[in-house]
């Protein structure tokens, strides 16, 4: 089944090694370049359910300037997941770019 | 001092479920106030709906509700359930063994108080060791199954004595919430066995010790309950409204021909509830945590009859006709024990979260040492 965006984001961010709630909603505004921001509420349920599922795991917990502050990891069935949708997408996106280019509607060609 | 900020988010925070604010609240906190700005003093719009929506969306599922149930309470409840199957077992087991062998023979007769409590008496003992067995062998569902089965065998007696004779169904409810408790946590087990959890020693050891428990009594109880005489013996008392031991007629398990008898009897008890108690508490603390807040409403029901129903009992041993217990009286008998469950929950919860931050805090601590 495919990942939400907001799965998706998360799962990259988390690909790039164990990082907090507060890493994970800067990483995942960089990575869409501004067009997404996690809010709070939907982050944690995102991460509840990505937890659920066995994607992501807490890695460890630490108290800094007396609060607590829990990094979450990538899981191997979650770096799966991640890397057959990354594929998805980018197979989704190859064609959206050849038909765009075959159909002349996109002139000055694409990312695609 | 909590700046304005943080107190709005926690207000707003107050839309998720408590059991879920406990998992989460404190990271979600930190998150959302490392993406504030400097100075800001109230949560973005956005980020404030997004809360509410979420954690009113947390409260119409399932899923938050069921958060409380931890590992913890799984690897209790695997204990619990074969524990208590072990001790109904073994209470019962001693007055089955001391019937005469043609209190077994059918038909057996369901219209007397007698026949009833012989009936009920050998019904539980085939059921609560059906129950252990099961339990102990990892059946986890059968051995459920079988405890609401015994848990209504407990029940049935009951209801149809306590029009007759409502002082010992009373003081014998303790049995039935034990058997309620039984019945919910085999149906709440974890995957882990009672054997995983305790470990093979305690385990072995509440075994010998209940089985010592019960060769005393069946070896100092040579009475029968249908031919007792009142005159000569000694009676402890197992749950009387006086508490633990007197003499006198009712509400006893065990008897013994002579004082020195007994005491042997009493000293054997010691030995073995002592070595029950102490395989029971060394268990690691969070198992044993939850061990106590799910046996603490039965001690309630207990504390409650002891110490709120002696005038009601001595009341219907004078009246010379049964009284029942009043509705204010069954809601306490009830609702105590629900109270005490509920703050032993609470207790549980807020003692886990301080020894774990305590935890983490020493982490914290250990590099800069």
């Amino acid at each position: 089944m495919p990942l939400k965006e907001s799965a998706f984001l998360i799962l990259s961010a988390l690909a790039a090694g164990p990082t907090h709630g507060y890493g994970i909603m800067k990483d995942a505004e960089e990575q869409s370049a501004g067009a997404v921001r996690l809010r709070p509420g939907t982050l944690y349920a995102v991460l509840a359910e990505l937890v659920e599922a066995g994607l992501i795991e807490i890695d460890s917990e630490e108290i800094v300037q007396s609060r607590l502050r829990r990094y979450y990891k990538l899981t191997a069935p979650g770096a799966r997941q991640l890397a057959d949708e990354a594929d998805r997408r980018r197979a989704a996106a190859n064609t959206a770019g050849l038909r765009l280019r075959r159909s002349g509607l996109l002139t000055n060609g694409g990312a695609a | 001092m909590t700046a304005p900020l943080e107190a709005r988010l926690q207000r707003l925070m107050r839309t998720y479920p408590a059991t879920y604010r406990r998992a989460h609240g404190a990271d979600m906190l930190t998150t959302m106030l490392a993406d504030a700005t400097p100075g800001q003093r109230w949560p973005r719009f956005g980020d404030a709906a997004n809360l509410v929506f979420h954690g009113l969306r947390l409260r119409l599922t399932k899923r938050s509700r069921g958060e409380a149930f931890d590992a913890g309470w799984a690897d209790a409840c695997a204990v619990l359930g074969p524990l208590i199957a072990l001790v109904l077992l073994a209470l019962r087991l001693p007055v089955v063994l001391r019937m005469p062998p043609e209190a077994f023979r059918p038909p057996f007769n369901a219209e007397t108080v007698a026949g009833i409590s012989m009936l009920s008496a050998g019904l539980e003992v085939v059921g609560w060791a059906a129950v252990a067995v099961a339990a102990l062998a990892g059946l986890r569902r059968t051995a459920a199954l079988f405890a609401w089965a015994a848990l209504l065998a407990e029940v049935v007696p009951l209801v149809r004595l306590y029009d007759v004779s409502p002082v010992p169904v009373v003081h014998g409810l303790w049995r039935p919430a034990l058997a309620l408790v039984a019945a919910v946590a085999l149906s709440a087990a974890g995957s882990r066995g009672a054997a995983a959890v305790l470990g093979r020693r305690r385990l072995g050891t509440v075994l010998v010790t209940l089985t010592v428990i019960d060769v005393i009594a069946v070896i100092l109880g040579p009475g029968s309950v249908t031919q007792r005489t009142d005159e000569g013996w000694t009676y402890l008392k197992f749950f009387p409204s006086e508490l633990i031991i007197s003499s006198g007629p009712s509400g006893y398990w065990i008897e013994s021909p002579s004082p020195t008898a007994m005491g042997l009897t009493l000293l054997g008890l010691a030995v073995a509830l002592l070595a029950l108690i102490v395989a029971v508490v060394t268990v690691p603390g969070p198992i044993r945590r939850r061990l106590l807040v799910a046996v603490a409403p039965v001690i309630t029901v207990i504390l409650t009859i002891n110490l709120t129903l002696p005038g009601w009992a001595a009341s219907n041993d004078h009246m010379g006709h049964p009284i029942a217990l009043v509705p204010v009286q069954w809601a306490a008998l009830a609702g105590l024990p629900l109270l005490t469950f509920a703050l032993g929950l609470r207790w549980v919860r807020r003692r886990d979260e301080v020894l774990r931050l305590a935890a983490l805090g020493a982490t914290v601590e250990q590099p800069v040492r």
